[in-house]
This record gives C-alpha cells, structure tokens and sequence, in this order.
C-alpha cells in the first residue's frame, strides 16, 4: 500500500462515518466546548471594548462625522487606529463578527440544549431503578443494612414501605420495582430541579428575542431638545406631541445637581391626555414610548427687529452644544442667510452677558453682549434679550423589546438559583429478606456523607 | 460628629490589621489560641466598623455606599461577616489569614481616597439603590471567600506534590472539602452576580432609558459573569477538577476586582459614582 492509499483511506473514513453535512454541523454546535469557547471570547472582545475609546453612538452612521472623530483619537492611538478601524474596534458592540459571535452563541446553547433533553428528561422521569450489584460493593458512599429476623423475617414490602416512609420524610422521590421477592429502588432529592438548566438556558434565547425586538420595533432619540413652553412631535410614526411647561433644577453648595424635573404635558389629537413631572428616575410613558430626563441647559428668549423696526425674530433658543466654557446656540434669520450665533458662559444665570454674533457664512457682520431686558443694535438689526428660560433634554425611547427582556431576566435568575441552591442526592437500594443494601451519590456541591449516613441511620430503624 | 465616623473608621482599620496579623501567625505558628483571639479581635473589629458605618448613614443622611470610600469600607465590613459566618460554621480559621488581609486591604484603600461625605446626584436617588448596591457587594464578597479558598487550595496542592509538608499544611481543611468550600462559594455567588446585573438594568432602564449600553462597568459585570458561566461549565460539564479549575476561579475574582474598581480607576462611564 503507497503513501497516498493510507491517505486517501483516512479521509474517507470519516467522510463515510458522518456523510451527513447536517449530522455534522449538528455535532458541531452541540459542543460544550464551542459553547465555552464562544464565551471566553465574547467576554475577551467585551473586554476590549471597555478599554478601547468607543466612538459614540450617534456618530458611527455619519461618515464625516466618524472621520473627524477618528482624526481626534489618532494622536492617542497612533499607527494602531487604523487597524483598529478596520477591525471595527471603536464600535465593537455592534460590528458584525461581534454580534455573529452572540448569535452563533445563542444558536449553540438551542441546539446544546435540545441535545440534552432526552439525557436530562430520563433520570427525573424514568430513572433506572435497577442497577448493577457491584454498585453496591463499589461505591464510595455505601451502605449495608442487615434487617434483624426477630421472630421470623418481615415481609420486604412491610420493610419497603417503611424505609420509603424514611426517604419520603427527607424529601425524596421514590421509584421502586419488584422481582423475585427483591425490592429496588431509586429515590432523589431536588431531581427535578434538574430541569433549571432547561429554564436558564431557554431565558438566554429569549433575551436575545428581546433585544431583537427592541432592535427592529423599537427607535430612540438620545438628543431631544425642548426649550420652555414648547412642544415636540414624537417621531416614527406616532402622532402625538408632548410639551414641555417647565424645567427646574436644584444644586447643592458645590455646584453638583441635587434635583431637576421637567413638566411634561402629552398632546394626542389636540387635546391634553397626560401630564407628569420628570424627573431622572420617573420617566413619562404614553402609548409604549417613554421620556426620560437626560440633560438640560439655558434657553434665552430673543426679540430681532430690522431697520424698519419689524420684529423679524422673537422666540426662545436652547444653547444646547458648547465646549465646556460655553453653551452655544443658533438662529437661523427666517428670510435671510443670516445666522444668529449666541453664547452663554457655563453656569451663567440671567445676570450673565450674552453674546451674540451674526454671521453671514463665514463672514461675521457684527458682535456685542447683552444683559437680560437690554437691547443693542447689531449690524443692521436691534436685538433684545428678553429673558432667560430653560431647556430640557430628554432621551425618548420605544422598545416593546423591555418586557420580554425582563421576563428572561426573571427566568435566568430562577433557573440559576434551582441549579445552584438545590444539589441533587441520590440513592440505589435493593431490599431482601436479609438485608437492605444502599449505595449513594450527589452533585459536588454537596456534603453527602454525613446526609448520607443519617439517612441510613434512619433507615435501620425501620 | 463627623469627627466620630472618622474615629471608628480609624480603629477598625487598625483592628484589621491586628486580626490578620493574628490569624496569620495562628496559622504559621499551629496556635490554637492565638487562633480564638483572632476570632475574638475580628468580632469586635465588625463591631466597631459596623457602629462606625451606622454613624456615616446617620450624619450623611443616605446609605453609606455611593462613593468609593463608602464602597471599599462597606466590602471590607461585609467580607468580615460573611467570614465570620463561613467560620462558624465550618470551624476553618485557616481561610480566615487570607480573608482578613483582604478586607484590611480593602480598608486601606480607602483610608487613602477622598472620604467627605457628598450628599446624593438626582440618579441615585432611587429604591433601586440598597437593593441593586447591596446584593452586587454580595457578590463580591461572596467571589472573595472563593478566591481565598482556591488560593489556599493551590498552595496546599503544591506542597503536596513536592511532598513537604510544612507549618501551613498542617492546619488546612483536606484538599477535597477545600475544593468543595471554592466551588460552593462560586455556586453561591453566582446568582447575586446575575441578580446584581439584572437589578442594574432594571435601574438603567428606569434612569436612563436602556437596559443595556456596554457601559464599562456593566460590561465589566457581564465578563465577570461570563468567566463564572465557563467555570460551570468547564466544572461540571467538561469535568475540569481541582488545580484548573482553583486557577479560573483566581481569574474570575481578577474580573470582579476590575469590575468592583477598575471601572472607576482607569475608565468612565454613566456609572461614574463607583
């Protein structure tokens, strides 16, 4: 035999045990070992992500935006950006390979777990009750029970009947068969928990359900902005609006925010259906969609009137992005290409200056600072700080993903607990008229010899 | 009355450090006694730590767990009695040299971070805070005792394997119930680390809109989880035993460290109070 019929046999050998692709794709997935493979590596990659500067949310659809964003990270990460890039490590929670990873998890885990059904289904239902007599002389936690023949011997289902009275009183199961005079038996504690694999598994699959559907029915806006007195139309769809009447916060001493709520009024088909105050733990919902309190900031009213004394603009503008010294916002004029660009210091109140430059394009046509109720003329326009109100920044969110999401939480908490808080113990017996033999085992989390030998002290009085 | 958590605080790092102190030299010098007084120290210890986070509720007027002061204190005080409970009942001081060191560490730590109480930012202010903070300290007091158990399992395998037997081996529990002690506390803390995530979204998505958003500090919390979910199932599926499965144990308690404070020492992120 050549070299190459040794090697063409070997690769047959195989092809023809499991010629079946899906036979050994199958084989493939039901492998605990891929199962922890996936998860060392889903949990390495996780890792990554929270030590590798993630790009934000809001960013990753916008190409120019990213690039910008990814010039401003260079200089920290040098050459290696790029590589990074390429391999989608700034949005690694949602690259592909990243979420292939998830989901060829939770396929794993369906297919490990319905081929462990039949394993896990027999030994609570339909345990072996018979077992082989070495057992008896070999197992680690054994036992041997010679009945006393007092008065001749007891009939051994009078003596069955009591050691399973014995067993049932620790809370064991009891599966019994007769031959020849001889009673087996096999009894468990906490055998059907068992089952709590089953549970904790199947709530894997349904939280990925859940985070599905929150993915494709679900939409939110992290961004949302409403000066004082304003409305917003909720968008995808929905036809309702909510307003915002007021925004208030409260600091303490050092400056950090103690409170700060907003009060929000839903407006469906023009009338006032709902009113709430918002705070940062007490969001709105109405109709699935939720308004969460997120952020905040100044909104001053500003009045513009023209050289013929028309009042071309009045009406409040949040100052909603800014630099971390100030809080800018815009006007767009309404008939011009004159944009109104207004600064506000941070932490600044009503007695603080605004500022206020116009722009044509790029081209600055004129500046100046006002104090509230002050007006100048700027450029060719008299300008009027009127007051200084507020803005609430909210994050509203539709995801009918939640309540799934939560039942599997739920579910993975039980499931978890019966498995781990609820060992099972074993027990094989066989019963004569001599004597009652006990062999015994339990999951390694637990303690069984001393459980064991009082269960057999219980049994020998019977 | 500032001045009298600051007091109490200070004796019990001191009370730290005379109890492990104790229970080391216990365990090196076989001391029975030495061993009954380094309980007895460790008690007293809890005692004044406990009175001493009482009067830290009482003057700042929340829950002493929302700064990393408060954190590291309350995980030294509830390691203490989680051991002290382990100790009563299973009677093995020997875990106890590596335990108390641990919550004296922990101690330390915050002896040297910033402690004035600061009064509570509007996301904390919830039901969700004792609740969700207590069981995921739980967790990790729990992952601790599973750590100080493998640790001593492996250095107890090693010396067995070298077959000499010296002062530590002496004392310690057999290899078999100390395997069992490790892989119960991991079968223990396992659920409150799961509760203690699922808390945390439940809380997220109340707050902040979204049960999930990779935050560092839940990431960290779900890899924490991940590592455990393998050691079960490297534990009891593939059969991993002893040695392998001590040193996965060592590794998860190296994620739930990161989780605990690496998170607010080297990352930021929305859960930026601890």
């Amino acid at each position: 035999m050549t070299a190459s019929d040794r090697t063409s046999r070997r690769v047959e050998t195989p092809t023809e045990v499991q010629s079946d692709p899906f036979d050994s794709l199958w084989r493939f997935f039901s492998s605990t070992k891929l199962a922890i493979v996936l998860i060392l590596a889903i949990a390495f990659v996780s890792f990554l992500g929270a030590f590798i500067i993630q790009a934000p949310g809001s960013i990753a659809n916008d190409p120019i935006e990213y690039g910008r964003w990814l010039s401003t990270i260079r200089g920290r990460y040098g050459a290696i950006t790029d590589i990074y890039n390429v391999l989608g490590l700034f949005n690694v929670y949602n690259v592909f390979w990243f979420k292939s990873l998830l989901v060829l998890l939770i396929f794993n885990t369906i297919i490990c777990t319905v081929n462990r059904l039949p394993a896990l289904w027999g030994p609570v239902f339909s345990p072996r009750v018979r077992v082989n007599e070495s057992m008896f002389r070999s197992a680690p936690i054994r036992a041997n029970v010679k009945l006393k023949q007092r008065g001749g011997a007891r009939p051994t289902k009078d003596v069955a009947e009591a050691a399973f009275a014995a067993l049932a009183d620790r809370r064991y199961k009891v599966f019994s068969e007769e031959e020849a005079g001889v009673k087996h038996f096999y009894a468990d504690r906490y055998g059907i928990f068992k089952l709590g694999t089953l549970v904790t598994h199947l709530s894997l699959v349904i939280l990925m359900v859940g985070a599905v559907m929150g993915g494709l029915m679900g939409f939110s806006d992290d961004n949302v902005i409403i000066p004082e007195g304003k409305a917003y139309q909720v968008p995808f769809g929905e036809n309702f609006l909510v307003r915002a009447d007021q925004f208030k916060a409260e600091f303490y001493q050092d400056g950090r925010p103690k409170d700060y709520w907003s009060d929000l009024v839903v407006i469906d088909g023009g009338k006032e259906v709902a009113k709430q105050r918002i705070r940062v733990n007490e969001p709105l919902e109405y109709k699935g969609v939720r308004f969460h309190q997120s952020f905040y900031g100044p909104a001053p009213v500003v009045e513009v009137k023209d050289k013929q004394g028309k009042v071309v603009f009045s009406d409040i503008t949040p100052l909603a992005s800014g630099n971390g010294s100030s809080n800018v916002g815009w006007i767009d004029l309404p008939g011009t290409d004159l944009t109104f660009l207004l600064a506000l210091n941070a932490g600044g109140d009503a007695t603080s200056p605004l500022a206020v430059q116009i722009y044509k394009g790029q081209v600055p046509l004129g500046r100046d600072a006002l104090k509230v109720n002050e007006t100048k003329s700027i450029g060719d326009y008299q300008v009027t700080y009127k007051a200084l109100k507020q803005f609430t920044g909210l994050r509203v969110v539709k995801d009918p993903g939640v309540p799934v999401v939560w039942l599997a939480c739920a579910l993975l908490v039980l499931g978890i607990c019966i498995t781990l808080y609820f060992p099972r113990r074993r027990i094989w017996g066989r019963i004569t008229q001599q004597e009652i033999l006990l062999a015994g085992s339990a999951d390694k989390m637990v303690n069984f010899r001393p459980e064991f030998d009082k269960l057999v002290e219980a049994i020998r009085k019977v | 009355m500032a001045q009298l958590s600051a007091f109490l605080f200070a004796l019990a790092l001191l009370g730290y450090f005379a109890a492990s102190v104790l229970y080391i030299a216990a365990l090196v010098l076989r001391n029975r006694r030495l061993g009954e007084w380094a309980t007895r120290t460790l008690v007293v210890v809890f005692g004044i730590h406990g009175l001493g986070l009482g009067q830290r509720w009482v003057e700042s007027g929340h829950l002493p767990l929302v700064d990393l002061f408060e954190a590291l204190s309350f995980y030294s005080w509830l390691t203490i009695i989680v051991y002290l409970l382990i100790e009563r009942s299973y009677g093995y001081k020997a875990v106890g040299a590596f335990v108390t060191p641990v919550a004296f560490l922990s101690i330390a730590l915050a002896s040297v971070v910033p402690k004035e109480s600061r009064p509570l930012v509007p996301v904390l202010e919830s039901a969700w805070l004792p609740i969700h903070v207590g069981i995921s300290f739980l967790a990790y007091t729990i992952f601790t005792m599973a750590f100080a158990v493998a640790i001593l399992y492996l250095l107890q395998e090693r010396e067995l394997k070298v077959k000499k037997p010296n002062a530590l081996l002496y004392k310690l529990p057999p290899l078999e119930t100390m395997e069992r002690l490790g892989n119960n506390a991991v079968g223990i803390g396992f659920p409150f680390m799961t509760l203690s995530i699922a808390t945390g979204a439940v809380w997220a998505e109340q707050a902040w809109g979204s049960y999930w958003s990779w935050d560092p500090k839940q990431t960290m919390a779900l890899i924490t989880w991940l590592v455990f979910a393998a050691y079960f199932h490297l534990h009891n599926v593939v059969g991993w035993r002893g040695r392998r499965t001590a040193w996965l144990i060592v590794i998860g308690f190296a994620s739930v460290l990161f989780t605990f404070l690496g998170v607010k020492l080297f990352g930021q992120g929305l859960h930026n109070f601890i």
